[in-house]
């Protein structure tokens, strides 16, 4: 392409950088996407849903649907033509040329100082020096005839904008990342041990090293109410025992890059059972809605309910017994033997109350112990530190306009009718503005023989 | 006995309304002055309610910074709009800001006070909220609430037609300088938020109706000040949309309870 027609597909390419760094499609995406959220407030939202094995009309119809709207291309186009506007917009106006518009003397707001005749121009030139050097950088030579001064006062806040602007961008990697990760929960009964966690889609997911829970416990206040819940957990990798680590409510711990936050507890009744038959006694431990093989007999028991107190006789259990060809439902009291003093011959009356109902076997509920389970939040999210590093400069960014003001001041030097006229012009971020009256008040000083 | 001052505070705020109401209907300094000393004296027994009532939870064993619960909130809330009008109106002396600014010290404060569904009952904190980011969290967000409170106070103090243009200049300033601190420690205030969120609930964010709805508030202020760069000066769609942002604001800030999720103060 000749140079002209550079320029000229230039000029469009220009004209196209210009238009999308335009302020007006920011307003119109900044309220797309405020409306969006409020979409997502008032429509209920169902976020985790399942989407492994969707059909890909089944993965077009959920980008589509306001039922998860923050997933949705509604929600997530206007971020990425957002990202696009900004990148041009920090381009235009926020880079090397946007950064130093406001480079020249500015030709409004000057003041003027008109020296008596006679003064002499290096002492002037070095008094002014001296003035506007004063809490700014060493005054420059910015033109030689006629000769012109400037100071100049925080530069660095000219880059202010563009790492406000480019601060987003790395929040916007780090949320991005987020997706690379999973979050959901793992349930770890004191004393056991658990290597996988549920998504909150209800995926199971393999941590890649295994946790057990030492203990939880609860401190209350005095009033009863719960005051800290705490869980000794042991990090175990490759079958070794790695680290041990208390997780508190607002102290997670962080293993293997996964976060683990206390997230809630759960009491779960067990029943401690023995089981008699020709070939001896087996016991077994036994959580509600569990289901135990019972070795060299023909039993298989579904556990139905472990209550601590039920029907007001002490603790017992709801058993589905399924023989290979009977099922049999029996209900185990602890204290059966008393209960049948009580009421003599109930067994007879209510015969799943009998323990040896099943010939030959006896079914034996030694007790019921509650075992606190505790749930842990699981989180493992690479994105966090990019969020992390966003947040902090967005926020440095903002301060730094804020507090921070870029200040330059030009002097021009003219002869005029045998005496001096000095021009002091002014600008704060790029903006022409009146000179300091203070300094006007100083440059009269410098004028006059006498010194 | 925190509680009585606090309510007291609610009518010193009362008082010094009706000053500003009177100084701008007479036009006469005096009424105006009074208006300002009654607004900084109930602020010094806010102060003192406020601290008095830190101490106390303290010794009923279950000391915490009063900012946890929602009588605490509405407390601090209007602790801050007070505040930030001291801090930034003090040296205007016009009538005019108080009398806008001081109802919502008011109304906030007879809200706590005598509204029968705020219980101000002094209470333990539960695990999830004994966490400094928390109350670092809760303190900027309501100066940053506060600062925008008065920045729409501003915003339509421009849009009305001042008799005497330097207040307008002045009151342009103060404008953005409210609008820029309430920008900075809202900001801080989602920051902290979500890094409280981080260490209790394991993310940093859950799009909870809170959360969601400060992200709304915030992307509407961000908006508020990019109109204001493009139209160089406090324009009246500037100032409409600091409007909308206070709706926002006050949605963030009452309307989310009635919408299910874990902030609800009830
Ligand atoms: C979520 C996205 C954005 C956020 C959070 C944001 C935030 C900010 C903030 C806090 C300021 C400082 C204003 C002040 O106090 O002076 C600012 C200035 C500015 N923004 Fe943005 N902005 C965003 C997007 C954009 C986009 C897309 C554009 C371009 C079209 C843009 C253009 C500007 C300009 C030109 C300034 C003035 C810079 C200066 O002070 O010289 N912003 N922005």
């Amino acid at each position: 392409m000749s140079e002209k027609d550079k320029k000229g597909a230039g000029g469009k390419g220009v004209r196209l950088l210009r238009g999308l760094a335009s302020l007006r499609i920011t307003e119109a995406i900044l309220l797309w996407i405020a409306l969006m959220c409020i979409a997502a407030t008032v429509i209920p939202q169902a976020p985790y849903r399942p989407t492994a094995g969707v059909s890909p009309a089944g993965r077009v119809m959920m980008l589509l649907s306001l039922k998860d709207v923050f997933h949705s291309l509604w929600f997530l186009a206007p971020v990425a033509v957002l990202a696009l506007n900004m990148s041009a917009c920090m381009w235009v106006r926020m880079g090397r040329r946007g950064s130093t518009r406001g480079g020249a003397m500015p030709r409004t707001s000057l003041s003027e100082v008109n020296l008596p005749a006679g003064s002499d121009l290096e002492r002037v030139m070095e008094g002014l020096r001296g003035l506007i050097s004063a809490g700014r950088a060493p005054a420059v030579r910015d033109r030689e005839e006629p000769p012109v001064l400037m100071g100049e006062k925080g530069s660095l806040r000219r880059f202010a904008p563009l790492l406000v602007h480019g601060s987003i961008f790395f929040i916007l990697v780090g949320v991005a990342l987020a997706f690379t990760g999973f979050k959901g929960t793992v349930e770890i009964p004191e004393g056991e041990t658990r290597d996988v966690a549920t998504l909150y889609d209800g995926t199971p997911v393999h941590l890649g090293f295994a946790l057990r829970c030492n203990a939880f416990d609860i401190e209350y206040y005095k009033n009863g109410m719960p005051k800290e819940y705490r869980s000794r957990i042991t990090f175990i990798r490759n079958g070794r025992s790695e680290q041990e680590k208390s997780v508190l409510v607002n102290h997670p711990v962080s293993f293997q890059g996964i976060l683990f936050s206390q997230s809630g507890y759960n009491q779960l009744a067990e029943a401690s059972l023995t089981v008699e038959g020709p070939s001896g006694a087996q016991s077994l431990l036994a959580v509600e809605g569990s289901m135990i093989e019972v070795e060299d007999t023909p039993f298989r028991i579904h556990v139905m309910r472990v209550v601590q107190d039920m029907m007001r006789m002490g603790p017992g259990v709801q058993l589905l017994v399924e023989g290979s060809e009977s099922r049999q439902v029996l209900w185990l009291f602890r204290d059966i033997k008393a209960i049948s003093k009580r009421y003599p011959g109930i067994t007879d009356k209510v015969p799943q109350f009998n323990p040896s109902l099943i010939k030959p076997y006896t079914f034996v509920l030694d007790g019921v112990t509650m075992r606190n389970t505790t749930i842990l939040g699981v989180n493992r999210d690479p994105g966090v530190p990019f969020v992390a590093v966003g947040a902090v400069l967005f926020i440095a960014g903002i301060t730094m306009i804020f507090l921070m003001a870029h200040e330059r001041v030009w002097v021009l030097v003219e002869r005029d009718r045998g005496g001096l006229k000095v021009t002091l012009a002014r600008r704060i971020n790029g903006r022409p503005v009146p000179v300091d009256v203070h300094l006007v008040e100083r440059v009269k000083g410098l004028g006059g023989r006498s010194s | 006995m925190n509680t009585t001052i606090l309510s007291a505070v609610t009518f010193v705020y009362l008082a010094s309304f009706v000053l500003f109401i009177v100084s701008e209907a007479t036009g006469k300094g005096g009424w105006e002055k009074a208006g300002r000393l009654v607004a900084l004296g109930g602020f010094f027994l806010h102060t003192a309610g406020i601290v008095l009532r830190w101490v106390e939870s303290h010794h009923a064993g279950m000391g915490h910074a009063p900012l946890s619960n929602f009588y605490e909130s509405l407390v601090f809330f209007s602790w801050a709009v007070v505040f930030l009008y001291l801090v930034y109106a003090w040296r205007q002396a016009s009538g005019i800001i108080g009398a806008f600014v001081m109802p919502v010290a008011f109304l906030l404060m007879a809200y706590a006070s005598f509204s029968p569904s705020v219980d101000s009952q002094i209470k333990p904190l539960i695990p999830a909220l004994k966490s400094n980011w928390l109350i670092v969290h809760v303190i900027t967000c309501f100066l940053g609430y506060a600062a925008f409170v008065l920045a729409s106070v501003f915003g339509i103090m421009t849009l009305m037609k001042g008799d005497n243009p330097g207040r307008s200049g002045a009151v342009a300033g103060m404008l953005d300088n409210c609008l820029k601190t309430g920008y900075i420690l809202f900001t801080l205030g989602i920051v902290t938020g979500s890094v409280w969120a981080h260490m209790a609930w394991g993310r940093y964010w859950g799009w909870d109706p809170k959360e969601t709805w400060a992200l709304i508030t915030w992307l509407i202020y961000t908006g508020a000040i990019h109109v204001r760069i493009r139209d160089g000066a406090p324009s009246r769609r500037f100032v409409i949309i600091l409007i909308i942002g206070l709706a926002g604001v006050a949605f963030t800030y009452f309307g989310v309870n009635y919408l299910p999720g874990l902030h609800s103060y009830q």
